[in-house]
């Protein structure tokens, strides 16, 4: 029961606040009537992941910018069930009026998972810059961000307590974090549907490889602007 | 009411929420992994070569010796305590190798196969009851593959220092045999989400954190092993720089310990489980052929985790060779 409690503040927490998505990131670049976005999502992350996900852009007249606010979700589908997911909101903000530009991204993300060790649940924080060149309907840019395990709940499973009995369930601090650089591009088809493709590395915190796996990643997102 | 103001109250339930609450350390030894031999001095050990290994003797140390090399690499000699029962005619030593179990954890330049040599010559050395004393090895999947780099590294030491040798279930001594025993593709698709996916919870930036997370990996590989659901054999804690390391090194180079095995003619037991796909007679052939004198014993309805599941069987087997 606590631990539903802190779920459900964690995801409500998450869906106001500012975090990444995997939508599109031609934001500034919106047609007025065009403000909304869904996007599909499907690629390697580390597992084979997909999902869905929902965008809108704010004008924030202020600074004469377009804030871009994304919320989705993803599932690992090697074996299809919900107990791993990924939660995912984002924002993102262009630094400058140009074609060529800095994008600041920022986001709050809640992991599940449930293994033969422990069920987790993870907050973590992520920020990261894209720079690149940003055409009316094209864009290609270089991306790298820091994500940061901030929290971690972790119960522990009677197969692990017969390992080690001691072993401590709760909250823990920092259990690690991600770097990711990446290469992305995407192509808007008449202002409606844009396939975006990411291409990268991601490396643990302190750049140790991934654990049973390459690291690499690549997604592909299709986005449909309405 | 802002959407400042809403943020601020959720974030402050969350806050509350968790005021209560201890927030852990994953790094702080025993909280998430089992206490080394460095953090816990309760713990056995024995000290050579700039190195503690947490270790256990039984018997008399008067009797004939027998040195266990548990499996892994990484792993710990708890699988193979039901072999204690030997402590009747013989003096037993169990310990966890070089940054495996409890043992020590070392950076990965302080483990390689020369340490791990000089390691078991030296424990031989602390043990034997005289300098001419021929000391007993039973070795266990990596364990056996441990004692055959070992012996094949100076085999004329290995026929002045081992007397009886058992291997069961070896590793392969040749990179080129792993095809035989790494795990068909066809592994459990849940598994694979759940150690994969464990990447976006834990770094493996701590000897704590990644051995935590090696066990997450451990209970549902190598399914064609056939260990047992319903006793399954215990185990403490894995070394995973050990286990990282010697693959790395290994998975680069290859390996070849085979070149000298023919100078070691004193005959040698293999025990294979029956129940073992990844064993095979087959590759039991591979793995006897480089040595002049062997036996094979196959305990039958049984999978690689023999020496706990058919503790008294090994022992009766190991009793009659041992005995020759």
């Amino acid at each position: 029961m606590k631990r539903i409690i802190i779920q459900t503040i964690l995801a409500v927490a998450i869906l106001t606040s500012a975090g990444i998505g995997n939508a599109d990131e031609i934001f500034n670049k919106m047609q007025p009537d065009k403000k909304n976005v869904v996007y599909a999502t499907f690629g390697m992350d580390p597992a084979i992941v997909t999902g869905v996900g929902y965008a809108r852009g704010f004008d924030l007249k202020a600074v004469n910018r377009m804030l871009g606010l994304s919320l989705d979700v993803s599932f690992p589908i090697f074996a299809f069930d919900f107990k791993h997911y990924k939660l995912d909101l984002g924002s993102r903000i262009a630094f400058f009026d140009s074609n060529w530009n800095i994008i600041n991204r920022f986001g709050i993300l809640n992991k599940g998972t449930s293994n033969a060790v422990y069920t987790g649940n993870l907050v973590s924080l992520e920020e990261g810059l894209l720079g690149g060149y940003f055409a009316d309907n094209w864009f290609i840019a270089l991306e790298a961000n820091f994500e940061i395990y901030l929290l971690t709940h972790m119960e522990h499973t009677d197969y692990y307590r017969e390992i080690y009995a001691d072993v401590k369930d709760g909250w823990y601090s920092s259990t690690g974090g991600k770097w990711r650089f990446a290469l992305q591009g995407g192509y808007n088809i008449k202002g409606i549907v844009e396939p975006t493709l990411r291409v990268g590395t991601f490396w643990h915190a302190e750049f140790s490889a991934p654990v049973m796996t390459m690291p690499l990643f690549a997604e592909l997102a299709v986005n449909v602007h309405f | 009411m802002t959407w400042n103001t809403i943020v601020l109250f959720l974030f402050a339930s969350v806050l509350f929420a968790m005021s209560g609450c201890e927030i852990l350390d994953p790094d702080l030894p025993g909280n998430l992994v089992q206490k080394t031999v460095d953090d816990d001095p309760t713990l056995p050990f024995l000290e050579i070569n700039g190195t503690k290994l947490r270790s256990e003797t039984f018997g008399d140390p008067t009797n004939p010796v027998i040195i266990f090399l548990h499996g892994g690499p990484g792993d710990d000699y708890e699988s193979m305590m039901r072999l204690a029962d030997l402590e009747d005619d013989y003096f037993l030593v169990f310990f966890d190798q070089r940054g495996s179990g409890l043992s020590r954890r070392h950076d990965p330049k302080d483990i390689s196969l020369r340490h791990l040599i000089d390691d078991l010559d030296q424990i031989i050395d602390m043990y034997k009851r005289d300098p001419n004393d021929r000391v007993n090895l039973i070795g266990h999947s990596w364990g056996a593959q441990y004692a055959t780099f070992y012996i094949n590294d100076d085999p004329a030491r290995a026929m002045q220092k081992l007397g009886k040798v058992i291997f069961s279930d070896p590793g392969p001594w040749k990179d080129e045999w792993m095809d035989y025993v790494v795990p068909d593709i066809e592994m459990s698709l849940d598994w694979l989400n759940e150690v994969i996916w464990s990447n976006e919870f834990i770094s493996p930036d701590s000897h704590e954190r990644w051995d935590y997370y090696a066990d997450i990996d451990g209970k549902n590989s190598n399914p064609d092993r056939h260990t047992s659901k319903t006793d399954p054999s215990p185990h403490l804690r894995w070394g995973a720089v050990m286990t990282y390391t010697l693959q790395n090194i290994h998975g680069k180079n290859g390996w070849d310990w085979t070149k000298n095995l023919n100078e070691y003619t004193d005959k040698i037991l293999f025990i294979r489980s029956g129940l073992n796909e990844d064993h095979t007679p087959e590759y039991f052939e591979l793995i006897m052929e480089p040595y002049p004198s062997t036996e094979l014993v196959t305990i039958e309805d049984v999978g690689h985790d023999l020496c706990w599941v058919k503790s008294e069987e090994y022992m009766a087997i190991a009793r009659d060779f041992l005995a020759e």
